[in-house]
């Protein structure tokens, strides 16, 4: 029963496409293949964000593989990738668009336009979902377009700072992050009949997805900072969802102060980790059997996002350092040892593996 | 307190002398009311001034679009844009700009936009390079835009209406007025000016490499410019100046933007300067009192609507008294109050600063040379270290010349450095430490006349060096940004001026060549020197003008050459720019008529000032000036 169980949650797990994280490893090979495009966000109105990549078989870093490629920028503030098929979708945050290339060769192939503040895109069938904070930071939706025309077809409202996307079980879950305001909702949207199916309450502002290996859905909550006094902050907690019954199985509460960014999970799925984002100290691990929180973090430091290579476990660590200049990006072993660090472009802010 | 003393004492010392002193008498209309001082006691600092002619043919431009026209190094953004001044290598903030001796930097932000000014409202224009300028008091650390209105009794009555067309929608009217008799003189000018700004560019940055319409760049803006003069006696008047504008823009589509851009912007400014100038032939007392009110209403659909402002207001005594025949005392007191409202502040945030400057100036010493030497100290909440500057003139014949100066200058942090409410990306920092700094510049001057041919050449050679540079960078724990006395900055480099004029019955023909190195650094978190230069600074610049007039008709063309630059480490690519204009004048009697067209970016070239904000490509504009005269 044990080994049948294994076996749904692995047949699960082919179905589910989370964005810009390190799940995605069915890349083709090419040029660009063994390694990790390393995302740069840029900065704001510089238009700068850029790609680089790591190559494995030859530990070398490759700066701005997008622009030498293409001749011509990639766009302003580079906020996440995700690959699908053949093709590496670059959702460009301020440009309002999704630059569309040739993963092996990184050679431009299409641009979806139109967009509104984009986050993060998810695939399902022939269609890209990307979700987008509008114009105004609150009143979010999620776009849908279509992977042949690369047209927007639909767009639909959907809650305040739509952040994470995943499809799990031909249904579309979206973190609504907050945006410029809080909200506290994981909606499940259903690709069929394009109308919200449910909503459930977790903590406040959640931000990111991650699966363990039992086929749950976690929830990483930031909390919300109120910078002028921080008695009123609200607290970050991971939470746990059944993808089939909507319950909500487990809460873990980080922090009230404490208001991490990102989550990923190991190889086996039964690590979570989490951390990154302003003023948040180090990345944490918890068992997915864990009751709390750890009372140290695996890694200490302030990072502006990481990146877990599930392939190895290896986590990268991305230092904006002074938000201007070239950034940093360290790889840790699983245990948390440092293994090495590479200068990279500037603020990155992720690394999306492919094989 | 003892300052107090020192400054009472001093002003008492001048005054006692001018009643000394006031002997002759002088008629008001001899001294240069709207003179700048630095013009009167500055000695060895390099001044480039707009030409009279170009001003006077160019009512209908922006100030930038003025100080590239003539052959100013100035970054010209173009309609609608952003404008800043940053002069040998540092930032805008290290360049003051003052209209009539009083300061339009704002508190806020240490910055003046220049595109906001018409050209029409100015009588003269001129960019004082290097910090000699201590007695303009923080931000003048590395130069100074000076703007200046004309003495009115000096004016004839005139009567004048400047209407142009141009292209992308771009539709402007300047008019004005000035009327006087011997005790009262009073004068108007309006200025008002439209345009969509919507030039069609190829999209570089584009998928589809298209041909787009740029988007969200139009402007209107609305101007006006009173002036009165009365003469209070024989030796004294008194001069009310005003300005009152809006201008109101939209904030330009980036190329890699694939959605217009929906970012608002109107600024509100309100300068007003009362001035009381009493002279005689051997002492100048002048007070002024002013007010300075600069409104940002910025609209943005994320941020909705945020409303910045700030009130300045400044009473300056300034005293000059002549010792024996060839020196010169000047003693002045300053008190600035400055107040600003943002969302961004905690509460309403208020400044006071008072300063006293000295000036000393000896002129023609052996009839070869002149020096000064200046200081300036000043108050704000607690005792700033005296800043100075000497300069000095010399004369080895008709021909050459050398001047020199070097300066110690400040710059205080700004209120949004000091007083900006910590939120989820930055905070203020009340405990920074003002800049400070030194200048220096060297240049030596040939002028010859060979016949009909004026040659004038001036190579200067200058150093600037910085430090408590004020830098906005992320806290390394919160990574929140905020200010700090972190950076150093360092710029030398060399300036080539090249002036040939030539005049031969009635054909004038000028050319201004220029040319400039600059080598400019700051330095890093690390410790280490940049690779690159600050952000947007040109290694080399390059300018060409050429005037020719012929009878009634004049030609000019000018042509700049911005060499590479970088932005965040990235290098930007050289450009030029070309504009091409042709005048026809008629006069009738007190009658003029002037039409005008020019032709801007002649030559079509595709470039960015601002990296992935479009240009215009070739484009047109067509005036015409109806003037009237008194003889």
């Amino acid at each position: 029963m044990k080994k049948m169980k294994h076996l749904l949650y692995l047949t699960l797990g082919l179905f589910v496409f989370v964005a810009c994280n390190d799940d995605n490893e069915s890349g083709p090979s090419g040029l660009y293949s063994n390694g990790a495009f390393i995302l740069h966000e840029g900065n704001f109105l510089k238009s700068n964000a850029s790609v680089g990549f790591l190559s494995f078989a030859t530990d070398s870093f490759t700066e701005d593989i997008f622009s030498t490629t293409n001749n011509r920028p990639l766009g302003d503030v580079l906020q996440s990738m995700a690959i699908y098929k053949d093709k590496g979708y670059l959702v460009l945050n301020n440009s309002n668009k999704i630059e569309v290339v040739t993963i092996s060769d990184f050679k431009q192939a299409g641009v979806v336009e139109g967009l509104s503040s984009p986050r993060y895109v998810a695939f399902y069938q022939n269609g890209g979902y990307v979700t987008q904070w509008g114009s105004d930071g609150v009143h979010g939706t999620l776009a849908i377009f279509d992977i042949a025309t690369l047209k927007v077809d639909t767009t639909i409202a959907i809650g305040s700072g739509p952040e994470g996307i995943v499809v799990i079980n031909n249904k579309i879950w979206i973190a609504n992050g907050g945006g410029w305001g809080i909200d506290s909702t994981v909606v499940v949207f259903d690709p069929a009949t394009l109308k919200v199916e449910k909503r459930i309450v977790v903590g406040y502002n959640p931000k990111h997805f991650t699966i363990d290996r039992e086929g749950h859905l976690w929830v990483l909550c930031s909390g919300n900072a109120d910078w002028t006094d921080s008695q009123n902050d609200k607290p970050s907690s991971l939470v746990k969802i059944d993808v089939n019954s909507y319950s909500i199985l487990k809460s873990v509460t980080i922090g009230k102060n404490a208001h991490p960014d990102k989550i990923a999970s190991n190889r086996d799925k039964n690590i979570i980790y989490y951390g990154a984002g302003y003023g948040f100290n180090g990345i944490w691990k918890m068992s997915i059997d864990a009751t709390g929180v750890e009372n140290s973090p695996l890694i200490e430091g302030y990072f502006y996002g990481f990146s877990v290579n599930s392939a190895n476990d290896e986590i990268y660590t991305f230092d904006a350092k002074d938000f201007a200049s070239k950034g940093e990006m360290t790889r840790y072993s699983a245990n948390g040892t440092k293994i090495k660090s590479y200068t990279v472009g500037i603020i990155p802010n992720a690394a999306v593996f492919n094989k | 307190m003892r300052y107090c003393c020192w400054v009472l004492l001093l002003l008492a010392l001048t005054v006692l002398r001018a009643n000394g002193a006031g002997a002759d008498t002088i008629n008001i209309d001899a001294v240069e009311v709207s003179r700048p001082r630095f013009e009167v006691l500055s000695v060895g600092a390099t001044v480039q001034p707009v030409d009279t002619f170009l001003l006077r043919i160019s009512r209908n431009l922006s100030l930038p679009e003025l100080l590239s026209f003539a052959g100013l190094n100035i970054n010209n953004y173009g309609p609608g844009g952003l404008s800043t001044v940053a002069v040998r290598g540092m930032s805008a903030s290290h360049t003051a700009v003052v209209w009539d001796e009083i300061n339009l930097q704002s508190p806020m932000n240490g910055q003046f936009n220049l595109s906001v000014v018409p050209a029409c409202f100015l009588d003269n224009a001129s960019i004082q390079f290097g910090g000699s300028g201590v007695n303009y008091g923080s931000g003048a650390m590395t130069g100074i835009v000076h703007l200046g209105s004309a003495n009115l009794f000096q004016q004839p009555d005139q009567l004048w209406f400047s209407p142009a067309l141009g292209s992308f929608g771009n539709k402007s009217v300047g008019m004005g007025y000035k009327w006087g008799n011997d005790r009262l003189a009073t004068s108007l000018k309006v200025f008002m000016q439209e345009s969509d700004n919507d030039f069609p560019f190829k999209n570089t940055a584009d998928y589809y490499q298209r041909t787009i319409r740029q988007t969200n760049a139009g402007l209107k803006q609305l101007g006006f410019f009173p002036q009165l003069s009365v003469r209070t006696s024989d030796r004294s008047l008194m001069k009310v100046s005003c300005w009152v504008q809006e201008y109101d823009k939209d904030i330009q589509t980036m190329m890699t933007s694939s959605t217009p851009n929906l970012s608002h912007q109107d600024d509100r400014n309100v300068w007003l300067n009362v001035l009381w100038k009493y002279a005689d032939s051997a002492y100048v007392v002048t007070v002024r009192n002013a007010y300075v009110y600069n409104s940002i209403l910025y609209t943005d659909p994320a941020q909705g609507t945020t409303d910045n402002y700030s009130r300045s207001y400044t009473s300056e005594l300034e005293s000059r008294v002549g010792i024996r025949h060839n020196h010169w005392l000047q003693v002045g007191l300053n008190y600035t109050f400055d107040q600003a409202f943002s969302g961004g502040y905690i509460g309403n945030v208020k400044r006071s600063r008072t300063s006293l400057f000295l000036q000393y100036k000896i002129e023609n010493i052996a009839r070869r040379l002149n020096i000064a030497v200046g200081c300036r100290e000043e108050y704000v909440s607690h005792f700033i270290p005296l800043v100075y500057s000497s300069g000095l003139e010399y004369r080895f014949s008709q021909r050459w010349r050398v001047t020199a100066n070097i300066s110690r200058n400040y710059r205080i942090p700004t209120l949004n450095d000091l007083y900006w409410k910590e939120d989820a990306f930055a905070r203020g920092n009340p405990d920074l430490q003002p800049e400070w700094g030194w200048s220096g510049d060297f240049a030596l001057h040939h002028r010859q006349n060979l016949g009909e041919l004026l040659l004038e050449i001036s190579p200067v050679f200058f150093y600037n060096y910085i430090n408590n540079w004020i830098v906005w960078q992320p806290d390394a724990i919160t990574g929140k940004w905020e200010p700090v006395n972190k950076s150093k900055g360092k710029s030398e480099g060399v300036e080539l001026r090249l002036k040939l004029d030539y005049n031969w019955q009635q054909f004038h023909w000028t050319t201004v060549a220029s040319g400039q190195y600059t080598y400019a650094r700051s330095r890093q978190s690390n410790g280490q020197w940049s690779s690159y230069p600050p952000d947007y600074v040109p290694v080399y610049k390059a300018g060409l003008n050429q005037l020719l007039s012929y009878r009634n008709v004049t030609v000019g063309y000018i042509h700049n050459y911005t060499g590479k630059r970088y932005s965040l480490g990235q290098r930007l690519p050289s450009y030029q720019v070309a504009d091409l204009f042709c005048q026809y004048t008629i006069l009738k009697r007190q009658f003029r008529l002037n039409l005008q067209f020019r032709v801007n970016n002649l030559w079509n070239e595709f470039y960015q000032v601002r990296q992935y904000y479009a240009m215009p490509l070739r484009n047109y504009m067509f005036t015409l000036m109806f003037g009237f005269l008194e003889k």
